[in-house]
């Protein structure tokens, strides 16, 4: 067994709630895969693949086999022409899961609330087949920069770009579909090095839980009666994580829905730390790299009701 | 379509327009054609997106042609004035059209993105 040190004790307090822990442990101190998801608005899956072979690029089937393909460790994308014809986008394989929760189709309205770079934004524009409309926000005007080329990039016609912080968005308008992918601690990527130390650390802050339930408090007015809203982060702190969906239970007319979709997953807490959470909880997901060869990810379907 | 300053933009059309009469919208859709003083010029998206239904003005060139357009800005081609008019033409390369040139005398110049120059020659060999 392996002796991990200092900064894996990091994830000392989830060795109850995580599965086979030690195997989690020893999955985050080697790279996550590398994959890309087609982008169906300009090519099919079989095709892209026979393009990147060509150029000797080894491609690898993965979960989510009709969107995604793994590629070797360590290519950068931007070195392909296919990159640039905007045929396919570097994406961690977990982040599909919010965008296909939320089970959008064609001709409908949904809000991106927290939209920058823009790789959920323009999966949803392929979801769609670039009809209806998305409205994709984000707070400032440096990740609208990113966002916006990647749109561009990937040929997203479907999109409207706004700029407002998502806990102050306008409630003029509402939505019957709302991605709400929050600022996180991105503890799903973190990975350890040899060293022991942390080789990625997103935000650190005990104010994270405060602003994601000030996004979710608006998200929920924003969205219509019967709408669904699909909540998600990269973490895997239940403070994050279910306590925000606790907070929605507790403070709207909202319910949990099943997530139908076949990966590996394990089931939201209805503990953490002697507080107790809503049984229907457990409808969330809880996502692992050492199940999924992916970054962590955590996911909740809300359907407002009326 | 609708036009933005110096550009005219396209978004899908969609019963959900109108819905950004209460937002205060950073932009809609793509940018597709830049007015210059000589007329307009279409994108690299727009390009990219109009593909093969773009039949005139077109020059074909192989992959090493198109990373030696990117290298050095411009090259000298053997594709007559019979062939494609004076002006902004669409390069393609394999079945792709992937962006735009200016053909002047027997030589493109290049318009394709900045980013286009991290593509690289031997990505082949670094796969």
């Amino acid at each position: 067994m392996r002796h991990f040190i200092f900064e894996e004790n990091l994830f000392e307090k989830y060795r109850n709630i995580i599965p086979d822990f030690e195997a989690f442990l020893e999955r985050i101190t080697k790279p996550l895969g590398n994959y890309i998801r087609v982008n169906g608005l300009r090519i099919g899956k079989e095709k892209l693949v026979s393009l990147l072979t060509s150029r000797g690029l080894k491609c690898r089937s993965s979960f989510l086999a009709d969107h995604f393909i793994e590629i070797p460790e360590g290519v950068q994308p931007g070195i392909l022409l296919e990159y640039h014809l905007g045929l396919f986008h570097p994406q961690t394989l977990t982040s599909a899961i919010p965008v296909m929760a939320l089970n959008v189709k064609e001709n409908d309205l949904v809000l991106d609330m927290c939209a920058a770079p823009g790789g959920k934004t323009s999966h949803l524009a392929e979801l769609m087949k670039n009809t209806g409309l998305i409205v994709a926000n984000d707070k400032n005007v440096s990740r609208l920069i990113s966002l916006r080329a990647n749109l561009k990039r990937l040929g997203v016609l479907n999109t409207a770009v706004t700029m407002n912080r998502g806990e102050q968005y306008p409630l003029e308008t509402s939505f019957p579909r709302i991605l709400l992918d929050v600022p996180c601690s991105s503890e799903g990527r973190y990975l350890i090095g040899e060293n022991g130390k942390v080789l990625y650390r997103g935000r650190i802050g005990k104010g994270l839980p405060q602003v994601q339930k000030q996004l979710m408090h608006r998200a929920l007015k924003l969205l219509r009666p019967g709408g669904i809203l699909v909540y998600s982060t990269c973490t895997y702190n239940p403070e994050e994580n279910e306590s925000v969906i606790q907070y929605a239970l507790e403070k709207f007319e909202v319910k949990l829905e099943e997530i139908n979709l076949d990966f590996p997953h394990e089931l939201g807490l209805t503990e953490w730390e002697g507080r107790k959470y809503d049984d229907s909880i457990r409808k969330c997901w809880r996502i692992y790299p050492h199940r999924t060869n992916s970054v962590g990810f955590f996911v909740a379907k809300l359907v407002k009701k009326g | 379509m609708y036009e933005r300053g110096k550009a005219y933009w396209a978004i899908s059309d969609s019963s959900w327009i109108d819905t950004l009469g209460n937002l205060a919208v950073e932009s809609a859709g793509i940018m597709i054609l830049r007015k210059l003083d000589e007329g307009v010029k279409p994108t690299t998206v727009a390009l990219q997106l109009l593909g093969n239904l773009i039949t005139k003005n077109v020059v074909t060139l192989e992959f090493e042609e198109l990373l030696d357009l990117i290298v050095h800005k411009t090259m000298k081609t053997k594709i007559g004035a019979d062939e494609v008019s004076r002006g902004y033409v669409a390069i393609r390369v394999g079945e792709y059209v992937v962006g735009c040139a200016y053909y002047r005398k027997g030589e493109l110049i290049s318009q394709l993105p900045k980013s286009f120059s991290s593509i690289h020659p031997r990505a082949s060999e670094l796969l």
